[in-house]
């Protein structure tokens, strides 16, 4: 009886070093996307350029507005739905759908925390375009949903983050032209956090981001010829 | 007493490891997909939105109309340039809710779609834009005046004739796909507040890009 214990006693101290382990893994590091070669800039600040935010899990994000329809149904319940206005260093508006999806490619020993993020992104009078990527949030995740509400240590903020992680290669997202002056191109994109604040109590403060994205040239119509 | 404390601490160790690499973390909700094949070798598939229940949010101005006017969460449409953002749930032909959709609209630019199925992947879709008001002028010319309720059936196609819509794949399972859809609206009714009643239809008949 006493070995069995002590066994018990054991396979937790193992699960707790298990944890701590997991928590400080070198093995997931900061997001491979660099964004600064990335020459077109689109920057928003949360929550105030988020127009609409629904989702269905009670986050330190809430969603909003108020009586916003809520993804509930189980085929859409983990997917987050947002409403975002961006402008240009040049105060050129631009408006996106953005879609997060839990993506199949989250595991906490090699990869981290990753979802899809799905941008339709339209700058009026320009075009619209789509940014096709896939973001590792498990360092936001870890600095501040597990350090500052779970373990009750403060954030040392303010502090920023690359989150794109992919699909490309070079861990950048694909950007696919849809209209206007961005039909048949492609290209990159990575988007950077900067987080402000973050307390138990209130969830994120002063979040402001930057989606940054670059375009191949257009094709020659007449095949340079 | 020490051994099986270290072994213990082993097994702990060891599982939780294993757990954090090969527990599958996310594993999504996949209704069955229904698709028929279609006579050239493609895949026809039917997305379904049900107004007003499934519409989300909006933003647009007065061009927009009654798609940007409608109750609920609607907001202004940034700068001067013409444009309208609507989203909505999906469903399939069984009626049940399947993802989540954008459609951006600039008249100048034309209509795009971003259909994303959790558990099957997104799917891209462009269009030529209908005229500025579109709806609003087909349910004028079926009777409705401005300003009050209506209800009867109109259906309208987009993209018109003889323009034609194109998927442009997407990802995970419709990657390298690509083909042609039509968006029937049908509706049914305006409420007394510009609430709009029937269905979109997302048709789409794709193939394996060669």
């Amino acid at each position: 009886m006493m070995r069995f214990l002590t066994l018990i006693v054991g396979l937790l101290v193992g699960a707790a070093a298990g944890a701590a382990l997991i928590f400080v893994n070198p093995l997931i590091g900061p997001a491979d996307g660099k964004p600064d070669d990335l020459d077109r800039v689109l920057t928003y600040e949360l929550p105030a350029s988020a127009l609409m935010l629904t989702h269905s899990r009670p986050l330190s994000v809430p969603a909003w507005p108020d009586g916003v329809e809520e993804l509930w149904e189980r085929t859409v319940r983990t997917s987050a739905l947002g409403l975002v206005m961006l402008s240009s260093p040049a105060g050129e508006p631009a408006i996106a759908s953005r879609v997060l999806v839990p993506s199949r490619r989250t595991e906490l020993m090699t990869t981290g925390v990753v979802v899809d993020d799905f941008w339709l992104l339209t700058l009026p009078g320009k075009g619209s375009l789509y940014v096709l990527g896939e973001s590792n949030v498990w360092p936001i995740a870890k600095d501040t949903l597990v350090s500052a509400s779970l373990l009750q240590r403060p954030f040392q903020g303010p502090r920023s983050y690359v989150t794109t992680a992919g699909p490309a290669p070079d861990g950048r997202a694909l950007v696919v032209g849809a209209t206007g002056d961005f039909a048949n191109r492609e290209g990159r994109a990575v988007e950077r956090y900067r987080i402000g604040k973050f307390t138990r109590e209130r969830g994120f403060g002063d979040v402001s981001a930057e989606l940054r994205f670059a375009l191949d040239p257009p094709s020659d119509p007449d095949g340079g010829v | 007493m020490r051994t099986a404390f270290v072994v213990g601490v082993l097994l702990g160790l060891a599982g939780v490891l294993a757990a954090a690499r090969f527990a599958p973390w996310v594993d999504p909700v996949r209704l069955p997909s229904h698709t028929t094949v279609v006579s050239n070798g493609g895949r026809a598939e039917t997305f379904v939105i049900r107004l007003p229940a499934d519409r989300i949010a909006a933003a647009g101005g007065a061009e927009a109309g009654l798609r940007a006017d409608a109750p609920g969460t609607v907001f202004s449409a940034p700068g001067s340039a013409a444009v309208l953002v609507e989203q909505f749930k999906v469903r399939d032909r069984d009626g049940q809710v399947i993802g989540i959709a954008a459609r951006h609209w600039a008249p100048a630019d034309g209509a795009v779609w971003l259909l994303v199925v959790p558990g099957r992947g997104t799917m891209l879709l462009t269009g030529d834009a209908e005229p500025a008001r579109a709806l609003d002028t087909a349910l004028s010319a079926a009777g409705r005046r401005a300003g009050t309720p209506w209800s009867g059936e109109l259906r309208v196609v987009f993209p018109r004739a003889p323009s034609v819509g194109r998927v442009h794949g997407g990802t995970h399972e419709f990657e390298g796909l690509e083909g042609t859809y039509t968006e029937t609206w049908t509706i049914t009714g305006v409420g007394e507040s510009g609430e709009l009643r029937g269905t979109i239809e997302l048709g789409t008949v794709v193939s394996r890009r060669t």
